[in-house]
């Protein structure tokens, strides 16, 4: 599929509308795009990501029928896949149903510039990013091998899942990790058409009218290392000194323990193996550490602290390569933002890209303002964390006064199974008040909404607390 | 636990005094310095702590544990736990202790014990009170708010493996780590040796400090200005550094090698073990200690020291910045001592320059060891007990050096040691200025003094109703009775900004909030947010002090707080102030303030339970008013402008500056 060469060139005449299958129920990401052509052809398709996160079951469970009833709606072709970044809820489900497209049926293969194996930067970021991955798999079995009493610390097994490497990871996909699979996908699309994209470029979709605008992710380091709020030195930092980290990281020495016997701090005749309960702990103890009503004062995976921030860190900065794509529907007309999982630093970098300047002046001096001013339709970043939408480079631009929002989210199980803050109740109030009501969730009927002329909400007729899908009509 | 002789009827049994003190063995630094020869000598130090009698309330002697601290000694990174140290073996009793060791986890758990002990004992001498740890606060099952003492702070020697230490608000506990050290050498880094946090002298009275200021005041751990935090780790190194100065053979040997000290040695370096360990490891920085007093950052070893100041004005990263304050405080000591070499040299030699080859006689070493055992002694005081004298919250190190020199000059009234003009100096030197004075001469420093501001009358002494200013000694009467004092300060206060009338100037004075011209942001007692302002006592503290002339203080210390909400949008909070919305909508952050007011109770006005007393000072830190508005605007770009550390929080959707769950692992992390 050939691409014209001068992005400006956009055929007018085409009145764009835009239909969208959000799929629900996943704490993951999966959307269905349909642009209907002038000339009656058949509509220009793409998927966003195909993913739930590891184990939610009954995410899990919807994979085969959503891939089914993508094929089924697509007929086995797809004219784009969007790969956003490398996390196991976004990808995968193109590994473990690989049935949603035929073979070769695949237009182009989208990812950010991040994973273009001939950019030279981006190979010093995937060098760095397969580095910390393996790493913090290394270290996620020797806590699974070590002796201590409580030696699963929460936020790693987050990482790892992310990363594909856990245990339950290589179970659910018969030994794949996130990068195995994400090179499977692009084993399925030519060279020829794979696209990788950066902030910046703007695609016309052919023969719909529709320009698809590239806002992530940040070419500056400095931006992909931003994640959030705190004053540590990770956000000051270069990428590179996450290596320094990696080797500075001491648990490691763990993996280590097995065979050496220096490797640990005493002498193995000092010290009593430690109990992991008071049943079987000794006098002193159980009037100390064990002591009834004294277990907030225990410190269990305390020692995972480091390890388990660097986990993070490594999350964020995978979060951050998010490819982030504003559909604008027709010159001066909606726009759909689709975010992923871009964390501030992507957010905050969009105003920093370089466009053409003749879109420049189209669009009256500043392309993410314009864009943002237009939206209509807001993917929300990250299943509404509380990190990934902007508020000033973002959600307050969002002014059209015709914005629907959807959160791919499932609220009792972030909270219950994982903990996480998701939706972030300040945040959720925010879109509330900008949305005036209408935000969609993967986890709610989207019953009683107030209507909106320009953003049509049906969800699919079944009778589950989370419907299979919501379709969008925009125009 | 005194183990008098078998009792025999013949002769009468000698009375065996009881000890006043039990004696136990720690490495002065850390174990680095016992391995080289220049510092073999004093590197292991006896220290004295006030001796306790095994009691059957108490049954954890072992541990070891007492009235302060509990050390549990459980490694879950190893799957350890390493049996207590029981102190009152008579074997220990009669050797101080284990001696010095890193392969023995008991030595650990003494040293450890026993820094802390010392560290709390810096405090408890020099504040004339004895310390309390931040009380828990929790949510019961009830879903009941509960405030409970916590009698004792537990020690963990074995907590991380990793290059970190820190002091855990919510587990009540110092955490110390331990690791390994990279397989190349160095000269003193043991290659693939382990480091442990808890060998550190520095270490661990940093750790204890934060808990102890913890417990004086909660809020000084949010990061409410540029200063906040950083004062917080400064303060810790500061009683860290000073603490170098009770080994007084440490002492005299730093002095035999360079007498008038104004030269990077052992005593102004912090952590150097564990500095030289994971600078190594991280390759690009100098080996060294952590910091270094002398040069402001990790001391490169061997070169020549780099005295060209830094002012604070440079930093904002929070340990630069708290370094420009513990090494002002360094200065003003430095100063303070060479000025007594000096003299002593023209005394002895009748030079006024030091001879660098030529060694000192022993006794003026011991001369010189004595000046600077003093002199440094009643720095870390004078330190310490401006605490009191802090507004109740977001301390800057221009308040900080008003505190000081306002309560060093109440306590010795002239200053004839030169100890305020020395701090002056030296905080000068360093750009740190006190915000709203006139100059920096020291009664323009100094909190205005109050002689008749006269405020609504307080009940002194026994019975409900009245301030009991008894001197109690147990920790746990102690926390009963500040409990009590402040539900009588509590009704006094809010009975007051009620109901101002006579006492218009004295509610002023206090900057406190109240009544119907009380912005709409400022927090109320009510859940609607429109009712009467809400007033938080949060400290009401007995202490008494002896100055020169007998000048004896008996004061009683109270802070009081308020709180005011904040939005990052300018144009939300004078919506907000303009009382568009009721109840006020979630805020983005707090801003704190209040007072402290320092009553004299020395003045206090006998008559039989009805003694009326005004306070001495009145130290304001408005949330509203002029003044408020300022300390708001600058709070809002301190955690929203784009050079913020919140900048990134600010840009989403989440209110930086709350209290996280773990504040010293980060910070100390970096």
């Amino acid at each position: 599929m050939p691409m014209p060469s001068d992005p400006a060139a956009v055929p007018a005449s085409a009145t764009a509308i835009a239909k969208v299958r959000l799929y629900c129920g996943l704490l993951g990401d999966c959307f269905l795009l349909e642009f209907p052509t002038a000339d009656g052809a058949p509509p220009h398709r793409m998927l966003i990501d195909f993913g739930v996160l590891l184990g939610m079951a009954s995410g899990a469970a919807r994979l085969p029928a959503i891939a089914e009833d993508i094929h089924c709606k697509t007929g086995g072709g797809l004219d784009a896949v969007v790969l956003t970044h490398r996390h196991w809820d976004h990808l995968c489900g193109f590994g473990k149903h690989p049935e949603f497209v035929d073979d070769g049926k695949i237009g182009q293969l989208w990812m950010s510039w991040i994973e273009d194996p001939d950019n030279a930067a981006a190979k010093s970021i995937r060098g760095v990013l397969d580095k910390g991955e393996e790493t913090l798999a290394k270290l996620g079995m020797a806590v699974q091998a070590s002796p201590a009493a409580t030696r699963s610390d929460a936020a790693l097994d987050n990482i790892l899942d992310f990363a594909g490497r856990s245990q339950a990871a290589l179970t659910a996909t018969r030994g794949k990790s996130t990068v195995q699979m994400l090179e499977d996908l692009r084993d399925r699309v030519p060279p020829a058409q794979q696209r990788y994209h950066k902030p910046g470029d703007v695609i016309p979709l052919p023969g719909t009218g529709v320009r698809v605008f590239v806002l992530g992710p940040p070419t500056d380091e400095h931006r992909l290392r931003q994640q959030n709020p705190s004053a540590d030195k990770h956000e000051v930092y270069k990428l590179s000194d996450a290596l320094d980290d990696l080797r500075a990281l001491p648990v490691l020495t763990v993996a280590a323990a097995e065979v050496d016997s220096l490797s640990s701090p005493f002498a193995h005749s000092a010290g009593e193996p430690l109990p992991s309960d008071a049943a079987q702990a000794d006098d002193w103890l159980k009037r100390t550490y064990f002591a009834p009503g004294a277990d907030w004062r225990q410190i269990g995976d305390a020692w995972l602290g480091s390890a388990s921030d660097l986990a993070m860190q490594f999350d964020s900065i995978i979060n951050n390569t998010s490819l982030v794509l504003a559909f604008e529907l027709a010159p001066k007309g909606a726009v759909m933002v689709f975010a992923a999982d871009a964390q501030v630093g992507n957010w905050l970098s969009w105003s920093e890209a370089t466009w053409d300047a003749a879109i420049v002046a189209e669009m009256g001096g500043d392309v993410v303002k314009s864009l943002l001013e237009r939206t209509t339709f807001y993917k929300v970043g990250h299943h509404g964390s509380i990190n990934a939408t902007a508020r000033a480079a973002g959600l307050e631009q969002m002014t059209s006064g015709d914005l629907t929002v959807f959160i791919p989210v499932d609220e009792a199980f972030a909270r219950q199974s994982k903990r996480w803050d998701m939706p972030h109740a300040s945040l959720l109030d925010r879109l509330t008040q900008a949305s005036g009501g209408r935000v969609l969730r993967g986890d709610r009927r989207p019953d009683g909404l107030p209507a909106n002329s320009r953003v049509i909400v049906t969800a699919s007729p079944d009778d589950t607390a989370a419907p299979f899908y919501i379709d969008l009509e925009l125009s | 636990m005194t183990t008098h002789p078998p009792p025999d009827p013949t002769p009468p049994a000698p009375t065996v005094p009881r000890p006043a003190t039990r004696r136990i063995k720690i490495y002065a630094f850390d174990p680095s310095t016992a391995l080289d020869n220049r510092t073999a000598g004093f590197a292991v130090a006896t220290i004295q702590i006030p001796w306790e009698e095994k009691d059957v309330d108490k049954p954890l002697s072992q541990g070891p544990a007492n009235e302060y601290f509990e050390v549990v000694d459980v490694d879950p990174a190893s799957g350890k736990v390493y049996p207590p140290v029981d102190l009152d073996n008579p074997w220990l009793l009669a050797t101080d202790g284990h001696a010095p060791s890193e392969s023995n986890p008991q030595f650990h758990q003494q040293m450890a014990f026993a820094v802390a002990m010392k560290t709390v004992e810096t405090f408890e001498t020099a504040l004339g009170r004895r310390i309390l740890w931040a009380p828990r606060r929790f949510v019961d099952d009830a879903d009941v708010r509960q405030f409970e003492m916590t009698p004792r702070l537990r020690i963990y020697p074995h907590a991380l493996r990793d290059e970190n230490a820190f002091y855990s608000p919510d587990k009540m506990a110092l955490l110390f780590g331990y690791y390994q050290t990279a397989t190349e050498s160095d000269d003193e880094v043991f290659p693939g040796g382990w480091i442990f946090g808890c060998l550190s002298h520095d270490i661990v009275a940093h750790e204890t400090t934060h808990a102890v200021l913890d417990g004086l005041n909660r809020y000084y751990i949010e990061d409410s200005n540029i200063d906040a935090l950083a004062f917080h780790e400064a303060f810790a190194d500061i009683v860290a550094l000073l603490q170098h100065f009770t080994f007084p053979e440490a002492v005299a040997g730093a002095i035999a090698q360079s007498p008038t000290l104004d030269v990077p040695t052992l005593l102004s370096g912090m952590a150097r073990q564990f500095g030289r360990a994971s600078n190594h490891n991280a390759a690009d920085l100098p080996p060294g200690p952590l910091r270094d007093a002398m040069t402001g950052g990790p001391q490169s070893n061997g070169a020549q020291p780099d005295r060209s100041i830094a002012t604070l004005a440079g930093f904002t990263e929070c340990h630069a910045r708290g370094f420009v304050l513990v090494s002002a405080v360094y200065d003003a000591f430095v100063h303070l001592y060479s000025g007594l070499a000096h003299e002593l040299l023209a005394l002895t030699t009748g030079r006024t320059a030091f001879d660098p080859g030529a060694a000192l006689h022993p006794a003026v070493v011991q001369r010189l060891t004595n000046d600077a055992v003093r002199t440094a002694r009643r720095l870390l005081k004078t330190c310490i007990r401006g605490l009191d004298y802090l507004p109740p919250t977001s301390v800057t190190f221009g308040d900080f050096l008003r505190a000081v020199v306002t309560v060093d000059r109440s306590l010795f009234p002239v200053d004839d040691l030169g100890f305020r003009r020395a701090l002056i100096a030296s905080f000068r030197r360093y750009g740190i200025f006190p915000a709203g004075v006139r100059s920096l001469a020291e009664d323009s420093l100094v909190w205005r003094e109050h002689v008749e501001l006269t405020c609504p009358p307080l009940k002194w002494g026994a019975g409900t109703g009245s301030i009991d200013i008894e001197p109690v000694t147990s920790r746990r009467d102690i926390f009963e009775q500040e409990r009590a004092n402040n539900r009588v300060l509590h009704a006094w206060l809010v009975r007051l900004l009620e109901e101002p009338s006579e006492y218009q100037e004295f509610v002023k004075r206090t900057g406190l909030a109240h009544g119907a011209a009380a912005p709409p942001s400022v927090k109320r007692r009510d859940r609607d947010n429109t009712g009467a302002v809400a007033v938080e006592i949060h400290a009401c503290r007995l202490s008494r002090l002896t100055g020169d002339h007998n000048k004896t203080q008996r004061q009683l210390i109270v802070q009081v707080c308020q709180s005011r909400f904040g939005y990052a949008s300018a144009e939300q909070q004078a919506t907000v102030d303009r009382g568009g919305s009721t109840p006020p909508p979630p805020h983005d952050f707090s801003l704190r303030g209040g007072c402290t007011l320092v009553f004299d109770l020395m003045r206090l006005t006998r008559r039989a339970g009805q003694a009326i007393t005004s306070p001495r000072y009145v130290i304001a830190q408005p949330v509203a008013g002029p003044a408020g508005e300022i300390r708001l605007g600058r709070l809002r770009d301190h955690l929203f402008g784009s050079d913020s550390a919140g900048a990134g929080a600010a840009a989403a959707y989440q209110a930086p500056g709350r209290r996280n769950a773990e504040p010293f692992a980060a910070l100390h992390r970096s």
